[in-house]
């Protein structure tokens, strides 16, 4: 990631965000702390932070090969950024880690498990958790269930207990972080922001890959700090907001930036999606709190049946209030939820006048000189004239 | 004057072809007609409840499916990429997606959708709720869970009796005990018939060729959901299918022509270039195909003791009955178990995992399944088709290879 950030809280943030494990992990376990691993985004932290521990969300950042992943899944028929995180999980990079839940948010992110399971790469402790594919009264419940059932099977396998209070303030904390994700997002909305959108990336990526007390300090310093910087004057070709799933790399907003653009918003399961709303403090049970939270209010996924409308809203919105100039749909191949998802905002996005450049592609930024002439044709066409 | 078994077959395989016209996009248009409620579900909907509730119901992906066997598919299905589908989905589901674009399906008075069996079909039911054309139309959503446990049936059940609700709402008609009861019993009877078959299949010779259970269950699935008076005849189908059967086994009679060297599990959907394999397969190196996913329709029965009852043991046969629902949603161990178990009980000596690239799940199974066949001693064979669009990859290379691996395993 290409920064001109002077700032020694960002460096640090970046460089959690740039690798899997990080000094601050280790430390973490040094002292004895527990670290459990976690994919999909509707997986929630707070209960893992409510058991003491530190939520890590499995990602594949910074790889070039799926490895070992490609014997057990069909490199074809498979979206990449499952493959090539199951070829870190395999390569030993996660070993770290003392549990991992996986998600069932889409058909590839699920059987992560099952491979897992049969694999060589050990763990201690592996848990699936089915996550509603619908919105309503009934399937938050069946995800409460699901949570209740999870929060057992931790408290068995850890001999530890997770009581009401914990989750109160698992849950305010995690509350507190989006707000200042929200917060540091906010800050792209004027026309010359003091951070970029691949700063703000790495910023956010930091979040699940590190103590939760600690990075909400440093997003406070971050925060502080950009209030007080005075910003040399830059006049950006175009303001781009990025669509679409995975996006734990800033490779694709290094180029957007790069060609002299600025990535304004994104809503990726790395990065707007995750800050959205708040978890309710004051409920009678914490954990339908949660379930609520992720099944009702931030739905925000084309894995959900009937999201679209939200999704819209929430893209219009962010256009508006970001001055978004276009935007880049991505999906990385064979995501066939994303794949739908842009399919039905792109005729939107026509009608509404936005323009969009739909990009298939894989997780790994090993095709950034096709990408990079892809989007600066279109930087050219929404800034309207050759850079 | 009696008919002899050849006779009976080609008027099975008849019946069969006509009433599978109720699953074309021309049938799609006529259901539309038939006077009935005429809903549109993204995938599969159980047809006890449609038939109980005097329904027609037809589903996209069924449509889809059908249209790529037919003439001018392979033009359809690009059309549908150029209309800006994902490229490297299941082309059954871009067909689906291709009629709804083009503007051809009647407006339904409901829609019912599902992420089940796979995102493919979710990410359709997301074109259907978001097709203009169809914006003031009422909406169902169904959320299959992917465990098998009682909680599971438990919360799909009740989602069953809100779509029952939401189906009264819309049309008036009412999901009454009595008549659920007698179209459940009904398909109880269905169900034992085609495990009857199943059982009568493990003789060897093979009897009868496997895909009649597929078209039976088609049958009494999804054309009884278009029309309910076909629920009724379908079991009359599947008696018919079963008596000869037993005839057969009982004069050690095995599939006319064929003879037999090879039993093989086919482990994905009957491709819709089947026609061009199989018979094939059979005829030239007596290679016979056991079972599929939709022959396999591992029919539960539903228990009929109380409303309750009714909807939580419908829930769990939809769960674990419903071929690629069963395979695709659940952990690698039910497709796993499966494949031995099919493999010992129907004396198959190989399997093939054709492994259709639209199946995302099957795709991330390639190594599971193939390490289950080593230890179990069953040869194993990879193929990666495309079961819908025979451009991918035409039966005569399947054909080759699965010949060449027959030939190097000493199979035949």
């Amino acid at each position: 990631m290409k920064s001109g950030l002077r700032s020694e809280v960002f460096e640090k943030l970046s460089r959690i965000a740039g690798a899997i494990s990080s000094p601050e992990v280790m430390e973490w376990k040094k002292k004895g702390g527990k670290v459990i691993g976690y994919t999909c985004s509707f997986v929630p932290e707070e209960l893992f932070v409510a058991a003491g521990m530190l939520p890590f969300r499995i990602r594949a950042t910074g790889s070039q090969d799926a490895g070992k992943a490609d014997d057990y899944f069909e490199a074809a028929n498979v979206c990449s950024l499952i493959r090539h995180t199951f070829g870190k999980i395999l390569s030993g990079e996660y070993d770290f880690i003392d549990g991992a839940v996986i998600g069932g948010g889409c058909d590839g992110g699920r059987h992560i498990l099952d491979n897992w399971e049969k694999s060589p790469a050990k763990i201690p402790f592996l848990e699936r958790i089915f996550i509603p594919h619908a919105s309503n009264e009934l399937t938050a419940g069946y995800f409460h269930d699901q949570l209740a059932r999870l929060k057992a099977r931790m408290e068995e396998h850890f001999g530890i207990k997770i009581g009401d209070d914990k989750l109160r303030d698992a849950i305010r904390l995690c509350n507190e972080i989006r707000g200042l994700q929200r917060e540091l997002y906010a800050f792209r909305i004027s026309d010359n922001p003091p951070i970029t959108g691949a700063e703000t990336v790495a910023a956010i990526v930091a979040g699940s890959s590190m103590p939760k007390q600690e990075y909400r300090d440093d997003l406070k310093k971050l925060i502080g700090e950009l209030k007080a910087v005075v910003v040399p004057e830059k006049k950006y070709t175009a303001r781009v907001m990025i669509v679409g799933p995975g996006h734990d790399d800033a490779s694709l907003c290094d180029i957007v930036e790069s060609l002299g653009g600025l990535v304004v918003a994104d809503l990726t399961c790395f990065g707007g999606k995750v800050m959205f709303g708040s978890v309710k403090e004051d409920g009678a049970d914490p954990l339908q709190a949660i379930a609520d939270y992720q099944v009702l209010i931030r739905p925000f996924c084309p894995k959900n049946l009937g999201a679209h409308p939200s999704i819209n809203k929430e893209l219009f919105a962010k256009i508006k209030e970001f001055k978004v100039g276009g935007v880049i749909g991505q999906i990385f191949l064979c995501c066939d939820t994303w794949g739908g998802e842009i399919h039905i905002l792109g005729k939107e996005f026509r009608a509404a006048g936005v323009p969009l450049l739909r990009i298939e592609r894989e997780c790994t930024s090993d095709s950034t000189g096709q990408l990079q002439t892809r989007v600066q044709a279109f930087i050219e066409t929404i800034s309207g004239g050759a850079l | 004057m009696a008919m002899n078994d050849q006779e009976i077959l080609d008027q099975l395989n008849a019946e069969a072809n006509e009433a599978f016209k109720a699953l074309t996009i021309a049938g799609v248009n006529e259901n539309a007609r038939k006077g009935r409620p005429f809903i549109i579900a993204s995938d599969d909907v159980l047809p006890e409840i449609s038939v109980a509730m005097d329904l027609s119901i037809s589903i996209m992906t069924v449509a889809g499916a059908m249209g790529t066997g037919g003439p001018g598919a392979a033009e359809r299905i690009d059309k549908a990429t150029e209309m800006g589908i994902e490229n490297r989905l299941c082309a059954s589901v871009k067909m689906a997606a291709y009629y709804l674009q083009a503007g051809i399906l009647p407006v339904p008075d409901m829609i019912i959708t599902t992420n089940s069996p796979c995102d493919a079909v979710e990410m359709l039911g997301q074109m259907m709720e978001n097709y203009q054309p169809w914006a003031k139309v009422p909406k169902f959503r169904l959320d299959a869970p992917h465990g098998r446990e009682a909680a599971d049936f438990a919360y799909f059940g009740s989602q069953l009796k809100e779509m029952a609700l939401a189906i009264e709402k819309v049309t008036g008609k009412k999901l009454a005990l009595k008549r659920f009861t007698e179209v459940a019993e009904e398909s109880n009877k269905q169900a034992k018939l085609i495990m009857d078959f199943q059982e009568l299949k493990r003789a060897v010779p093979c009897p009868v060729d496997q895909d009649m259970a597929r078209k039976g269950w088609e049958m009494a699935r999804w054309v009884a959901g278009t029309d309910p008076a076909v629920f009724a005849k379908a079991t009359g189908w599947l008696e018919r299918l079963v008596e000869m059967t037993e005839r057969r086994v009982r004069q050690k009679q095995g599939i006319d022509g064929v003879a037999e060297k090879v039993r093989f599990l086919w482990y994905d959907v009957s491709p819709s270039w089947g026609a061009k394999l199989f018979p094939r397969l059979q005829k030239e190196l007596g290679a016979v195909c056991m079972m599929n996913y939709y022959s396999f329709a591992n029919w539960l029965p539903i228990d009929t003791s109380s409303m309750d009852a009714l909807l939580q043991s419908a829930a769990k046969k939809y769960l674990m009955g419903t071929p690629m629902t069963r395979q695709a949603m659940h952990s690698a161990d039910v497709y796993c178990e499966d494949i031995v178990r099919i493999c010992k009980d129907f004396k198959c000596a190989a399997m093939i995992m054709p492994c259709h690239i639209g199946h995302r799940d099957t795709n991330a199974y390639h190594k599971l399944a193939k390490d289950t066949c080593r230890a179990n001693g069953i040869p194993f064979f990879f193929i990666g088709c495309d079961v819908w669009d025979e451009r991918y990859m035409s039966p005569d290379v399947v054909f080759d290879r699965m010949k060449t691996f027959f030939q190097a395993t000493g199979l035949v």
